[in-house]
């Protein structure tokens, strides 16, 4: 019976074409853009925090109880002391894999002549490549070894420094206690990942030598903590926090890239606001299309009645209708939604070059999205259930028909 | 007559029109509160621009290319004729010098690295730091002190938080001057101020600018001209008669001068607005799509519907023509109805946000509204366009209804079921 019901809807789809295709094109439309919209924003998660994850934050991060109050100082008076002994007790927490200590500092580095300002970050150079991705992101020489002098440099930075590896690099910094403090190194090697903050404003230096121009001691501002990829950053992020004394807090990376998560939340918002309305001006569209469908056929629909037709499977042949203008429609927005998806996917949007330099979202040299096939499922299944839902009221009104009186009726 | 009939059948099929209605509202409701989120983008991008920045400004050669943001290697010479000479050209509403300067901050041992500016006491500009004033006072010489000659410094409050300091404590001022030597003085801090910018609040302090110049070294020079203008719509015309007054031999030191725009100072944002734009335009015209589609569909219903109706009165003498003009004149009611829905939804929305604004942290601030909060923009042609976009589809919807409906001969349309 089933079969018999679906080549009926599917002649009556055929039958009201005109219909049929404004129906399909309101559909393919809002399926299009929500499988082009899905993959887009799964993107801003396998890129975006992705990416700041492996730039820059790592899972979780300890630091010194009132350092992020006084941030913006770039307090070298406010550290994890005892980095070492620490590293070992976070090991210790379930889910932690990964410890590594950082310095952050402000340092105006030049070539000699010129001298511009830039962010320091001295690094555990093992340890780092453990947690973060950015030796995968050398364009010129090697990443940091321990205990081997040497500097990493930013691509622009680099560049407009006129620095290449080999160079040397003279970094001006003022230590713990306030006292200038000049250095030169060697340029081991330059780096580039797309995000013009770090491209530009970035300097890797090492661990230890660094805590000596810094006399920072064993003292670390940061411990950047790598998780297992199953567990949640925030979770593990309070466990760590519960073992910490009062001095330390333990935060998940969240925390240090608000504006990216706010910016990303807002779109979010955004994509989920904008496929509610259309999908609902879709559901009216398809509501008003189907009770107009009842109507013209009424004597039709009373026929089928008389002849056997039971009221289940005269709504299972409205919401078949429904379903075949729905499937049509996803077919075309896969194809169409695969073009764009493709597009975005493979070649990318330069986005960071359409904003601003100094945001602070790591976008990358291209955006691309992270289309996947449950993407067209999801849209498929939504674009069914909106048309499904759609009918639900003409059926329900169709079921009602009294069959003498649709017998009686003279056409409208 | 089509309007009364038109009308007439409107009402006959309430749920149908009442359908319509609500499709047009909704698309004019997304348009308007798209365009007052963009216009509030726009305006408040602008009006930043208006009140700190400037339309344009005026700097040695190669400053804008300059590495360290705050270098005195680029200084402007005589710029007291400079100014003098540039006021006198047609739309020039403010004009004054700046220095911006890099120091170190300290105060009982604790320091910060922020920007310096070397402003006027009456200046036109930074009106967020002197309308944000809660403590002390701006930069005034007449409120200055015999021995406090050099004036004192305004700070935001994010500032004296971190230093730890208030209103007539003395905080070190410590530079690198324009001969490359560190230099040092103490000043007083005169106010203490907040805006709604944390980016500018942690970075910036105030001094006026004859106490900059004597601080970092600068004898007769300032780091940049700034410009406010009547519109900035007049900025590229004010450059092209600034460059001919510097060619005059008056203004000596005037020749490796760049004057940039606000189109070349804030590149980045202007060119992201752009793209914005073209955004708001693809999103808009999705939306629209859909809901032409809707209604397209309804009204083909709706004259399909009456189809034996119409060929009844087409029998009777009702030409083609008029026939298609009555469908027409229904979507012109329904565009014009639902618009009307539309804009009484839209635009208390969008001047709710436009008062009241929408916090949105630091990506606000990263798009260059010069502040946490997003404000809104109300202007009256984007409702008026939202208004034309809802008559249009319906419009167009009935156009092509009364195309469909009227290829049919008075008989068919007697025999339509």
């Amino acid at each position: 019976m089933f079969n018999e019901l679906f080549l009926i809807a599917i002649r009556n789809v055929w039958r009201n074409r005109r219909r049929s295709v404004l129906n399909v094109v309101a559909l393919s439309v809002g399926m299009t853009i929500m499988i082009v919209s899905i993959g887009w924003v799964r993107g801003y998660f396998t890129t975006l925090y992705t990416g700041m994850m492996n730039f820059d934050t790592g899972q979780v991060q300890v630091l010194h109880s009132e350092y992020l109050e006084e941030e913006r100082r770039v307090p070298l008076d406010l550290l994890v002391n005892d980095y070492q002994s620490l590293r070992g007790r976070l090991l210790d927490v379930r889910g932690v894999v990964h410890v590594s200590g950082r310095i952050r500092y402000e340092a105006e580095v030049g070539n000699g002549r010129e001298y511009m300002p830039m962010v320091g970050r001295a690094i555990d150079p093992l340890r780092e490549r453990k947690i973060t991705t950015l030796q995968n992101h050398l364009v010129a020489g090697r990443f940091l070894k321990p205990a081997s002098p040497g500097v990493l440099l930013g691509f622009e930075a680099a560049e407009r420094l006129a620095l290449e590896p080999g160079d040397t690099v003279f970094v001006r910094v003022r230590d713990r206690y306030g006292a200038p403090n000049t250095t030169a190194h060697p340029v081991v090697g330059v780096f580039r990942i797309g995000y013009p903050l770090f491209d530009r404003n970035l300097v890797l230096t090492d661990l230890r030598e660094t805590a000596e121009f810094l006399r920072t001691d064993s003292g670390v501002t940061h411990v950047v903590v790598g998780i297992e990829s199953d567990r949640n950053p925030v979770r593990v992020a309070r466990t760590i926090d519960g073992a910490l004394d009062d001095t330390l807090k333990a935060y998940p990376w969240q925390r240090f890239a608000r504006t990216m998560v706010a910016a990303v939340e807002a779109d979010r918002g955004a994509f989920y606001l904008l496929m509610g309305i259309l999908f609902l001006l879709i559901l009216l569209g398809i509501l008003n299309s189907m009770s107009m469908a009842v109507q013209e056929r009424n004597r039709e629909i009373g026929t089928m009645r008389a002849i056997g037709l039971k009221r289940r499977a005269l709504v299972l042949l409205l919401l078949a209708e429904s379903t075949v203008l729905a499937v049509v429609a996803a077919a075309v927005a896969s194809v169409l939604g695969g073009m764009l998806a493709g597009y975005v996917q493979i070649v990318g949007f330069d986005i960071a070059g359409m904003m601003p330099a100094d945001l602070p979202i790591p976008f990358g040299d291209r955006f691309h999205g992270d289309y996947r096939t449950v993407d067209f499922i999801i849209s498929t299944v939504i674009g069914i259930a909106t048309a499904i839902a759609g009918s639900l009221l003409p059926a329900r009104r169709a079921i009602k028909i009294r069959i003498a009186e649709t017998m009686r009726a003279e056409g409208v | 007559m089509f309007v009364r009939m038109a009308w007439l059948n409107l009402v006959k099929h309430r749920r149908r029109t009442a359908l319509i209605i609500f499709a047009i509202m909704i698309s004019v409701l997304v348009m308007e509160v798209m365009a007052g989120m963009f216009e509030g983008m726009r305006v408040n991008f602008f009006r930043n621009l208006t009140r700190e920045s400037g339309h344009v400004q005026i700097h040695a050669q190669g400053y804008s290319d300059r590495l360290h943001p705050w270098t005195l290697d680029y200084a402007i010479g005589g710029y007291p004729e400079l100014i003098a000479e540039l006021r006198t050209i047609d739309g020039v509403v403010d004009i004054e010098p700046i220095i911006h300067f890099g120091a170190l901050l300290e105060h009982d041992g604790r320091d910060l690295t922020v920007g310096g500016a070397g402003v006027r006491p009456d200046t036109a500009f930074f009106r967020d730091a002197r309308e944000g004033m809660y403590a002390g006072s701006f930069l005034a010489k007449d409120a200055m002190r015999d021995d406090d000659r050099f004036g004192g410094i305004v700070i935001s409050a994010a500032i004296a938080a971190l230093l730890r300091v208030k209103t007539g404590d003395a905080v070190n001022v410590v530079v690198e001057d324009s001969t490359g030597s560190p230099y040092y003085r103490q000043y007083p801090v005169a106010g203490i101020f907040e805006t709604n910018s944390p980016d500018f609040d942690e970075n910036t302090f105030l001094m006026l600018h004859d106490t900059a110049a004597e601080l970092v070294y600068l004898e007769e020079e300032t780091i940049e001209v700034r410009i406010r203008l009547s519109s900035s719509g007049i900025a590229g015309e004010f450059r092209r008669a600034a460059e001919e007054r510097l060619r005059s031999p008056a203004i000596p030191d005037a020749s490796g001068l760049e004057i940039r725009t606000w189109r070349e100072v804030h590149a980045g944002i202007t060119s992201m607005i752009e793209m914005m734009d073209f955004f708001i335009l693809v999103m808009n015209a999705l939306v629209i799509v859909v809901v032409a589609s809707v209604i397209t569909n309804a009204i083909l219903m709706n004259v399909f519907e009456r189809m034996r109706v119409l060929g009844t009165m087409r029998a009777i003498g009702l030409r083609k023509r008029a026939a298609g003009g009555m469908i027409l004149a229904e979507g012109a009611i329904l565009g014009l109805v639902g618009s009307m829905f539309g804009l009484a939804a839209g635009i208390p929305i969008v001047r709710y946000f436009s008062v009241n604004g929408l916090d949105w942290g630091g990506i606000s601030e990263a798009f260059g509204m010069g502040s946490s909060y997003f404000y809104f923009g109300y202007a009256i042609h984007n409702s008026l366009m939202s208004a034309l976009g809802g008559v249009l589809v319906a419009l167009c919807g009935s156009l092509y209804a009364a195309r469909v409906g009227m290829r049919f001969s008075i008989m068919e349309a007697l025999r339509h079921v």
